[in-house]
């Protein structure tokens, strides 16, 4: 479902849709009453010269704002996942430089016994901090998954310079 | 609690003229999803509108394979709510964007 859900979003993206509607669109091609399954997305644009983020959320966990002074859950719009819904709001963020942004799945912050905010404040407490990119994203999973990361567990970061 | 060993979970399913209760009490994730699949299927397949109520009131987490149980039981026509959920699943709720797709009886 993945694979074909991410060639989908690709072909609309690269046919100029904007993050809601490639997310509405896609959101046709599984249903949860048909098929019993659905999926969380992040989808988002990146406008390189200007920093300018556009992102649309179906059922994912907030993507993260990380700069040297802070760390913050970027404030989407949480719509249902894809296969359950077809309504999404975008949101635009201005990246300041040197600043990263780093989505993740849900595996990475959910620990049983505890609430999802605190597993976004430790994921906030490993990520700051700076260095190179691959060392927060080793540092990430070091400090959250120590166990090893299982096969549900995914993070991206991207990097602003300049 | 049991953070480190499988999660531990009871569900009950209390058959009523108007509406079916499940309670589902403990943790639920993939490991032991099959507890729920199993309370629910026969709930799927019955003919009409039927009212279907989660009592989430002693559940203290769940992950994506819960959330995709009670999403098809919804999308099987039938009427589903979920009765007093905890802050944690709530929590869950919102952040999956589910908290206006699945009514939720506070």
């Amino acid at each position: 479902l993945m694979s074909a859900l991410r060639n989908a979003i690709n072909a609309y993206a690269a046919d100029g849709a904007e993050p809601d509607a490639v997310l509405a669109r896609v959101g046709r091609l599984v249903d949860v009453a048909r098929d019993g399954r659905f999926a969380t997305v992040l989808c988002g644009t990146i406008d390189l010269p200007t920093g300018q983020v556009v992102i649309a959320n179906a059922g994912h966990p907030p993507p993260l704002l990380i700069t040297a002074e802070r760390c913050e859950a970027i404030p989407t719009v949480v719509g249902p996942p894809v296969g359950v819904g077809h309504h999404y709001t975008p949101v635009q963020v201005t990246m300041p430089g040197g600043a990263t942004l780093l989505a993740y799945t849900d595996g990475l912050i959910e620990r049983r016994g505890e609430p999802i905010s605190a597993g976004l404040a430790r994921l906030c407490a490993a990520a700051e901090g700076g260095g190179p990119l691959e060392e927060v994203l080793d540092g990430i999973f070091a400090a959250l998954i120590p166990s090893g990361p299982h096969d549900d567990t995914a993070a991206v970061g991207i990097r602003w310079h300049g | 609690m049991n953070r480190d060993g499988a999660a531990a979970a009871a569900v009950e399913v209390d058959h009523g003229a108007a509406q079916t209760v499940v309670a589902v009490r403990g943790e639920i994730d993939l490991g032991n999803i099959g507890l729920l699949e199993a309370a629910v299927e026969p709930l799927l397949g019955r003919l009409g509108r039927h009212v279907i109520i989660f009592d989430l009131s002693e559940l203290h987490f769940m992950d994506s394979s819960a959330i995709a149980v009670l999403l098809r039981v919804a999308a099987s026509g039938q009427t589903v709510r979920l009765r007093h959920p905890t802050p944690v699943i709530r929590e869950v709720l919102a952040v999956t964007g589910l908290s206006d797709v699945l009514q939720v009886e506070t």
